[in-house]
């Protein structure tokens, strides 16, 4: 599968730049994983919905990227797959790779209520979070290979940073 | 070296068109609060843990209190102030009445017969003659219908 890496103008901001992925079977409606995750929970958790958007960019205008802010280990080890700080009563999960304090890309969640201990109890947020791990190992590719770099402008590339994923993986 | 596109998300833009305004500034102080108490640990030079200690509080409350989503008790954050030697909620020392400045500009030409203002209203005419600015009591103003301009000025 193929995907882009774009930058979500309303959210990125001065500290932080904030990107999402819109892979090719959402590129005619240009919708992103974000996207996605914003229109598959704002029925049924609204407030939540915009509670995680609002701390985005408060992150991206205001305070920066944080460890306290975020929770680390979501993913294996060193493909910097993490989530939002869990709130106590929240019901919805977020996932995005980090690329030290200077950019995020935003995957997306589903509901992991503290019913659940791990992801893969619920089949939406383990793709969710299995895709974002293969996203992070494209990415860390072209790190490697020399056509992604990370600068304090953010992601910078010699290419049009689309990448393909290996499904098989 | 290429950028990323930009991209316009609508999902977003509509979220934030109707979004509680007062929701986001909450959300925004809390954050900003969190990296203030961050900050003033990290400055201490301790960890977290003897930070607990300090609060008689387990580890465990300390990352709620500094992931940005925590809602505090004014005790708590008094406490927070006296041990880390910061301030977080800014209040003067004294608990004086608020003073606010009222401050009206009037043509003189104008109908309003402004010589009738009860109370101690302070006026000044300007070189030309023609306005009138008075600092008088808020009532004053009332009074006779004078528009109020308030200029409060005070923390927090």
């Amino acid at each position: 599968m193929n995907f882009t890496l774009v930058e979500i103008e309303e959210l990125s901001g001065e500290k932080l730049k904030v990107y999402s992925i819109i892979t090719e079977d959402d590129e005619e409606v240009g919708y992103t994983r974000y996207d996605r995750f914003i229109e598959d929970n704002s029925v049924e958790f609204k407030e939540e919905v915009e509670d995680i958007t609002n701390r985005i960019e408060v992150i991206a205008r205001y305070t920066g990227l944080r460890d306290d802010f975020i929770k680390a280990g979501e993913g294996n080890i060193g493909d910097g797959i993490y989530a939002l700080y869990d709130k106590p009563k929240s019901n919805l999960r977020l996932y995005f790779i980090r690329y030290g304090n200077v950019a995020i890309v935003l995957g997306g969640g589903g509901q992991k209520p503290k019913s659940i201990r791990r992801l893969q109890e619920n089949p939406q947020l383990k793709e969710a979070n299995y895709f974002l791990r293969k996203v992070s190992a494209a990415l860390a590719d072209a790190v490697r290979e020399g056509t992604l770099s990370i600068t304090d402008e953010g992601l910078e590339s010699n290419t049009d940073f689309n990448y393909t994923i290996d499904e098989d993986e | 070296m290429n950028k990323p596109k930009r991209h316009k998300s609508p999902a977003v833009q509509k979220l934030q068109q109707n979004r509680s305004k007062a929701a986001f500034e909450k959300t925004k102080k809390r954050m900003m609060l969190a990296a203030k108490i961050q900050d003033a640990i990290k400055a201490k030079n301790i960890s977290y843990k003897a930070f607990a200690e300090m609060m008689d509080q387990h580890d465990s409350v300390i990352s709620k209190w500094v992931s940005g989503t925590h809602n505090f008790t004014t005790d708590t954050l008094f406490d927070i102030e006296d041990k880390l030697g910061i301030c977080l909620v800014s209040i003067t020392e004294q608990p004086s009445v608020v003073t606010k400045k009222y401050i009206t500009i009037v043509k003189t030409s104008d109908s309003v017969k402004w010589d009738g203002i009860p109370g101690k209203g302070v006026t000044k005419l300007n070189s030309e003659g023609n306005i009138l600015i008075t600092a008088s009591p808020l009532e004053s103003h009332k009074h006779i219908g004078l528009p109020i301009f308030n200029h409060s000025n005070h923390e927090c």
